[in-house]
């Protein structure tokens, strides 16, 4: 499946060439948690995801065509 | 005598001009702290029940708090309330800059001011001296023109001000205070409050830096974090681009409000975010005293229809989407226009935004037209119009007089269905954050006592998986990730506690983008003050905090029926995917009185919980029904 990936701020040098955004070709049936753990990205360091318009959670499944987007918390401002 | 406090308060009856120091004994501090803790005192024992907020009677209180005027890296703000013209109940903010640790310096743990004068006056608080000063050469003029003449008149570069301009004057409810010119205590209207004492400044100046207990201690913890707030909370973000970082995030998951919370998503984001902003107008980053993170951005433009001084500040995220996406601008030079306006003027850019974005969907939907707006095209989308209302709020001209008090207040004087669209709690417009995604957030927005702020508690979105953000929580005896969108008890019992640890950071006060745990800040005040102070202690003046405000909003007239979020967050609009469940909103509210120790369908708390704070000298004798 072909997943569209953008990860900002800290999160971006795990992207596929350290790019902001990036189109991956990834095996069907991954998890969130699965595919951002594949690119080396630190699970602990807070971290939000949006998946095709909506707050993810990490168990969510991709799809082919998913936009993923990944980006610290927000508060506060 | 506490160690490491200034313990004096100072006291000012503008009426008269007269001028005294409480002296207050140590178990005074223990119990209220500083800071918000010291504003819930002083409004109960003070204020006369159901004054007006605009008349003499009304206590304005700036208190810093015990940690303020130290070197301690996030501890230079101070907590501002009084009596709100725009709830009628507690108005409550906190500001940073110089102001607070100035006014520590110049040897008072806080100021309250009462009375009216009877023209424009100034006080000048000078390392313990203090006058009162003819301010009328002054009124009329912006905050910079004012703190500028100040410290021209007074020969004082380095003065620190507190001051109002035309919109705080003009007793606009939605006017805020502004300290050394560019920063905000923002929520409530207490630029009205000022403005109906007819005082326009308060200016400080002072060298005497508080002491601690234990020096090594102190200083140990100070140098602690400027080594390493960079791997905690997003300290590192906001040094880097300040708030306002990750709108585009905000935007994809539905954070982002949009269009009067009618829109659901925001198409230009990222030509209004602090990136975007780093990569424009922004010239500088600049600081609080002792703080490494430096998370205040410094703008600077010059088009052909306006400049911006970079003296006035730069726009925060609440700013960037307030006047951005809420009102579908995405003009980002005329977002720092509007900043500076609101700054100049001395109004809260939330409100302020928030109004005027209601107008703008009254405008849209027809119940405005041009006849109401003297012939301004008041559509969303429209930069032009946005500045222009702007000023005409601060001045009360023509449609700035309808909305100058807030959107509640506004739909009650047009009519025709406007009350539909003012989107507020107790008369106070929102935070942008979507109470739809954060819950939690929604709750708090309901129940706090001063209106729907985003400051009063954690963020859902930062406890919904594993990690480190969940270690806040654990401590705090909340073990298990949960939904944004969740409102079972056990959010509850987290949001309530978080709260509670929020309330005691707000008598400190401490800010809360330095990522200090609940632990370090209670290691602050004991070596601060020498006493024995412990993390029971600490949640339980944020219990003291929010039941002070309960009782005073009681006191006021405010009820449990005042705890309500607006309709449009409880039904899927044909954009907005989600909605609150009005009826798992109203059980989380009930647990949540519950848990505080209040009564669980009045939200009045018990008589066993204010002897339990020390604060049964508070009770209400009547609630109203």
């Amino acid at each position: 499946m072909r997943v569209t990936v953008e990860m900002h701020g800290p999160f971006q040098r795990f992207n596929k060439g350290g790019q902001l955004r990036a189109e991956l070709d990834l095996e069907d049936g991954l998890t969130v948690r699965d595919l951002l753990m594949s690119l080396g990205m630190d699970m602990d360091e807070p971290w939000n995801a949006g998946l095709n318009g909506t707050l993810a959670r990490p168990s969510d499944r991709l799809s082919d065509g998913s936009f993923l987007i990944v980006f610290p918390p927000i508060e506060g401002g | 005598m506490v160690t490491g406090l200034a313990n004096k308060i100072l006291r000012v009856d503008l009426s008269n001009r007269r001028v005294w120091i409480d002296e207050q004994d140590a178990l005074f501090y223990r119990r209220y702290l500083g800071g918000a803790g010291i504003l819930g005192y002083y409004l109960l024992k003070e204020m006369r029940p159901r004054a007006d907020a605009l008349s003499p009677d009304n206590v304005l209180v700036f208190a810093p708090g015990p940690v303020t005027g130290t070197t301690m890296p996030g501890s230079a703000r101070l907590c501002v309330g009084a009596k709100s013209p725009l709830s009628g109940g507690i108005a409550k903010c906190e500001a940073g800059g110089f102001f607070g640790y100035e006014l520590k310096r110049a040897g008072f743990d806080a100021l309250v001011v009462q009375g009216r004068a009877d023209h424009p006056a100034y006080l000048w608080i000078n390392d313990g001296e203090v006058a009162i000063r003819d301010a009328s050469k002054l009124w009329g003029r912006s905050v910079l023109e004012t703190h500028d003449a100040i410290a021209d008149e007074l020969g004082e570069k380095r003065v620190r001000t507190a001051a109002i301009g035309p919109a705080g004057e003009n007793l606009a409810a939605i006017s805020c205070i502004m300290t050394d010119v560019r920063n905000a205590a923002a929520r409530g209207g207490l630029g009205a409050v000022m403005g109906s004492k007819n005082l326009k400044c308060v200016a400080v100046k002072g060298k005497t830096a508080p002491q601690p207990a234990d020096p090594e201690k102190y200083r140990d913890m100070s140098r602690w974090m400027n080594t390493n707030y960079m791997n905690f909370g997003n300290a590192a973000r906001f040094h880097a681009l300040g708030t306002g970082a990750d709108m585009v995030g905000g935007n994809a998951i539905g954070n982002l409000p949009v269009l009067n919370w009618s829109g659901e998503r925001f198409d230009d984001v990222a030509m209004i975010d602090a990136d975007a902003l780093k990569n424009s107008y922004r010239v500088a980053m600049e600081a609080c005293p002792a703080c490494q993170i430096r998370c205040k951005k410094v703008v600077e433009l010059e088009n052909d229809a306006y400049k911006v001084d970079r003296r006035n500040g730069g726009p925060e995220y609440e700013t960037l989407a307030g006047f951005g996406s809420f009102m579908g601008i995405n003009d980002l030079a005329a977002i720092c226009r509007a900043n500076e306006l609101c700054g100049l003027n001395s109004l809260d850019t939330l409100s302020t935004s928030g109004t005027i974005a209601f107008a703008m969907e009254c405008f849209e939907k027809g119940i405005l037209t041009r006849a109401d707006t003297g012939g301004i095209d008041l559509s969303f989308g429209n930069a032009d119009a946005m500045l222009e209302v702007i000023e005409l709020i601060a001045h009360r001209r023509g449609i700035g007089d309808v909305l100058a008090d807030g959107s509640r207040a506004a739909a009650r004087r047009i009519g025709r269905g406007a009350e539909e669209f003012a989107m507020q709690v107790k008369g106070v417009e929102f935070g942008m954050h979507d109470p739809r995604l954060k819950q939690g957030l929604g709750l708090l927005y309901s129940i706090a006592a001063h209106g729907a702020d985003h400051m009063t508690g954690m963020h859902d979105t930062l406890f919904t998986q594993e990690g480190r953000g969940m270690e806040t929580v654990r401590s705090l005896d909340s073990l298990e990730p949960l939904p944004a969108d969740d409102l079972s008890t056990a959010k509850v019992d987290r949001v309530k506690n978080q709260h509670c640890a929020r309330n005691f950071g707000d008598s400190l006060v401490a800010c809360h983008f330095a990522p200090w745990t609940l632990r370090q800040q209670v290691d602050m005040v004991r070596a601060l003050t020498g006493w024995d102070y412990t993390d029971f202690e600490a949640l339980r003046q944020g219990e003291r905090v929010a039941t002070m405000a309960r009782v005073f909003n009681l006191r006021e007239g405010l009820t449990a029926a005042d705890d309500h979020l607006p309709k449009r967050f409880f039904s899927p609009t044909p954009q907005k995917s989600a909605a609150i469940d009005a009826e798992a909103m109203r059980r989380a509210q009930r647990t949540f009185y519950t848990l505080m120790g209040w009564d669980p369908v009045s939200g009045v708390p018990t008589r066993e919980k204010l002897e339990e704070l020390g604060i049964a000298w508070a009770a209400v004798e009547e609630v109203p029904a």
